[in-house]
């Protein structure tokens, strides 16, 4: 199941769901995603733009492990913010000196962590999404940002809110690859956590006053 | 004070610091870890 495979690796995985059909987490850019790849049936997995995992699901550990061998010569740091009713994202996509010069299209998603709530494995629904098309230099970094305004459902429940970054080669349909990518989930996205706003400062590790 | 052989010797380190540089230009960068990004497609059933 994903959300397993998720739960393996957190920090070299990063699963986002497109709902279809009649799930109340439907967003039009999931069919967007759908025919990008030409996809045609469900449930569907493609990795890093580049490898179709196809419906086999029993193939897909071997799948993100054959992904994650594959080096890169990329990084992508990031940070997310939740501003009153704003998600702000920055970005610094870099390629390595010594890699190659690479065109990328940068890719900045919102998710929705543990939603639609019918179902406990349902985790990282698509929400909104931002590109930029970039020329990145070797040895160079870009810097990017976008803010985005969380809807109701969102605001309601920041400590599943998520932002994720992908470069992608810039192409109109797939595959295409996509050489790194970076994403942070919940209370990381908040500057009102570990008790900021109700002046309980236990949580933290350094306080300047 | 210099002996016979310094120059020899300092010559010889600065050969091996060439070599060392050279090699360290042609190795290739560091891979970078890798976050694999799944895009999944799914509906209710």
């Amino acid at each position: 199941m994903v959300s397993d495979l998720f739960d393996a690796n957190p920090t070299t995985f990063i699963p986002v769901y497109y709902h279809l059909g009649t799930s109340v987490a439907y967003k039009p850019w999931c069919t967007t995603r759908f025919d990008f790849y030409g996809v045609t049936l469900m449930p569907y997995m493609w990795w890093d733009g580049w490898l179709d995992g196809s419906y086999t699901y029993a193939d897909w550990n071997a799948d993100l492990a054959a992904r994650q061998a594959v080096p890169t010569d990329m990084t992508i740091g990031m940070s997310s913010t939740i501003l009153v009713d704003q998600l702000v994202v920055d970005a610094d996509v870099c390629v390595e000196a010594g890699g190659t010069t690479k065109d990328v299209r940068v890719y900045f998603v919102v998710i929705l962590d543990h939603y639609p709530d019918d179902a406990t494995y349902y985790r990282n629904a698509f929400r909104q999404v931002y590109t930029q098309d970039v020329n990145v230099p070797a040895g160079d970094c870009v810097h990017l940002d976008h803010s985005f305004t969380l809807e109701a459902l969102d605001l309601g429940r920041p400590e599943d809110v998520g932002a994720v970054v992908w470069a992608q080669d810039p192409l109109s349909s797939g595959p295409a690859e996509i050489h790194q990518a970076a994403y942070i989930i919940g209370e990381d996205t908040q500057i009102f956590h570990d008790g900021f706003e109700s002046g309980d400062f236990s949580g933290w590790s350094e306080v300047v006053q | 004070m210099r002996r016979r052989g310094d120059d020899l010797r300092g010559s010889r380190v600065l050969a091996g610091l060439t070599v060392a540089l050279a090699l360290a230009a042609a190795l290739p960068a560091a891979a970078a870890e890798r976050t694999v990004v799944g895009e999944y497609w799914t509906q209710p059933g």
